[in-house]
């Protein structure tokens, strides 16, 4: 070790060539998809939203094919008169299927994305997630990114595969469709799209928070107490029914809808509802997150 | 290099850092040094863009760390070993870190040979020891080869062994010109790692000087043991000199080398049968310096006995 200092920080010169190529925003969402795919509790919990958005669409096609059984057996003891209305009815219901699961696969999807967050600042990895990403918009988003666009494949896959299990036992009923038939595809991408927005919703409420439980708590609370109690308070005042259809499990049913009802909302308008929900929390999250001390 | 000026933090009435200005030299060892609850981590944190300072600023590298292209290479920082997700692995841990800014996972694999974590880089971070987590933090720290590098109690919890790591990574990195600064409570442990010390207590710097300086700044004492005390008393008063009698034949006294003490005690007829030099330890002149500074103090002993006891 008789190494002079100049000639020992010409090694320490050489030796910093690994040091990376530096903070980037697509290093910051690459580094959170490891995060996310290096934790069991991740992929246990997106394979239960696959099996839900897979489950349910298959219990609502039961429930439809013996909807119709019934009905058709009613129809002709009666002369047959309304059996093409009812067909066209169910079809519409049909196309429902893909895009079912998202009703409880919402649950699932919105509780990873509370913990996204809430488990770093529960576990304090926030401190260290904050020095290797000290730009906070960038932390944030990148996570947003990844949780996101996790649920949007977890929805899509679903609904897909769901449309797939269903087209084999709608067929007797002469109700399977192919992909391409109208609102379809649409309804699967909005299944994906609304999963992924409640994501956001998700991990903006564990950010402001910075708690795994109390951010699951109100996130479910959003998409089922809320909806409860708007629908009490409507028994008194009709103006809170109208209140009712902003809510994001409303706008989101309206969403991904084939056939939207006539007092609802329709597709494009529960999208932007629930959108509008996502970035209003986003928003709050990127400005206290940045403004607040780690 | 670290430059503070004027950093200041309070939490509602409470001021963690008061008005610090103070700089962290390339290629020494820097120890900041401070009771608990001085403002050591605070300042890490303000130095690290984790906490924003209420006035004041601070620069590594000559900018703010937040405003780094490359932060990681920047400084390498630990500040809480466990501050990590207990589920993931620690070469996940250290991917998922390498990942954000594309460094290789050849490194990654270097740092953990480095700190000796290669055999349990697949185990759970959860079962890890206090010396293994401390280990890995210090891995995730130089991943980014920093030309700063800032370590908050770095051996705490470490065996002997690991300790004795800890120093001489320390004087390892300082050699090759990066910029160390270590956090302790432990004056001991600075004495034999740091070239410079900045002391802090109660939020505000009380020393900044090299070693070398703080430690010719403790009191250089002598203990003396006279059969004839009153006479060598009224000695060293005469001559002004400071003493205090720590038990019924022996004083302690300040402020004289030896030689003038037996002078004194052969002038008045005085026989000394022990002369014994005291030179400050780093940890006395710590304690004379921090002792108005200590946030939560033990009550004297003797105050304590007046009680129930």
């Amino acid at each position: 070790m008789t190494t002079t200092a100049p000639a020992s920080r010409r090694g320490a010169a050489a030796a910093r060539q690994d040091g990376g190529k530096g903070l980037t925003f697509l290093r910051a969402v690459h580094a959170e998809w490891l995060k996310l795919t290096s934790l069991r509790s991740s992929y246990i919990i997106l394979t239960i939203s696959l099996v839900c958005m897979v489950g349910v669409g298959l219990l609502s096609t039961f429930a439809l094919t013996a909807m119709v059984s019934g009905f058709i057996a009613i129809d002709a003891e009666q002369g047959g008169a309304g059996q093409q209305s009812l067909v066209d009815e169910f079809g519409i219901m049909a196309r429902e299927v893909p895009a079912a699961g998202t009703v409880i696969a919402q649950f699932l999807v919105a509780s990873l994305a509370v913990m996204q967050i809430g488990s770093e600042y529960g576990t304090r990895m926030i401190t260290t997630t904050l020095i290797a990403v000290p730009r906070r918009i960038t932390a944030v988003l990148a996570k947003t990114l990844v949780i996101a666009g996790s649920a949007f494949a977890v929805g899509v896959v679903g609904a897909l595969i769901s449309y797939a299990v269903a087209q084999p036992l709608l067929e007797p009923h002469g109700l399977n469709y192919p992909l391409i038939a109208d609102g379809v595809i649409r309804g699967i991408i909005s299944a994906g799209a609304y999963l992924a927005l409640i994501a956001v919703l998700g991990l903006s409420i564990g950010a402001l928070l910075r708690n795994s439980a109390g951010g699951i708590v109100t996130i479910l609370g959003i998409l089922t107490i809320l909806p409860i109690l708007v629908a009490i308070l409507s028994g008194l005042n009709d103006s809170f029914k109208d209140l009712g259809l902003f809510l994001p499990t409303s706008a989101g049913m309206d969403m991904v809808a084939i056939r939207t009802a006539q007092d609802h909302l329709t597709q494009v308008q529960g999208g932007l509802v629930v959108l509008a929900w996502a970035a209003v929390a986003l928003a709050g999250a990127l400005v206290t997150v940045k403004r607040r001390d780690a | 290099m670290i430059e503070a000026y004027g950093l200041t933090k309070t939490y509602g009435k409470r001021t963690a850092v008061d008005g610090v200005t103070f700089t962290v030299q390339p290629g020494q060892v820097t120890g900041f040094l401070g009771p608990n609850g001085a403002g050591k981590s605070t300042t890490m944190r303000l130095i690290l863009g984790l906490d924003r300072p209420t006035s004041g600023r601070v620069l590594v590298n000559g900018r703010p760390y937040v405003e780094h292209a490359a932060p990681l290479r920047e400084v390498g920082a630990l500040l809480d070993a466990k501050a990590l997700h207990p589920a993931r692995s620690a070469v996940k841990h250290l991917s998922v870190l390498a990942a954000t800014h594309g460094i290789s996972r050849n490194r990654v694999d270097e740092v953990m040979a480095m700190t000796g974590i290669t055999e349990i880089a697949r185990k759970r971070i959860k079962g890890f020891s206090l010396g293994m987590g401390q280990r890995l933090g210090i891995a995730a720290a130089l991943l980014g080869d920093p030309r700063t590098v800032i370590f908050d109690e770095p051996v705490n919890g470490l065996d002997p062994e690991g300790v004795q790591w800890v120093r001489n990574l320390s004087r390892h990195l300082a050699s090759e010109g990066r910029a160390v600064f270590l956090s302790s409570h432990l004056m001991s442990e600075m004495a034999q790692t740091a070239d410079h010390l900045i002391v802090i207590g109660r939020g505000r710097i009380i020393a900044d000087a090299p070693v070398a300086e703080i430690l010719a700044q403790g009191r250089d004492r002598s203990l003396v043991r006279s059969d004839q005390l009153d006479e060598l008393r009224a000695g060293l008063a005469a001559g002004g000199i400071a003493f205090r009698e720590l038990e019924p034949g022996l004083l302690e006294v300040s402020g004289a080398e030896p030689r003038k003490i037996a002078w004194i005690a052969r002038e008045h007829d005085a026989l000394i049968h022990e002369l014994t030099p005291v030179r400050a330890s780093l940890e006395e002149a710590y304690m004379e310096l921090t002792r108005d500074e200590v946030e939560y103090r033990s009550a004297a002993l003797a105050g304590a006995g007046e009680g129930t006891r």
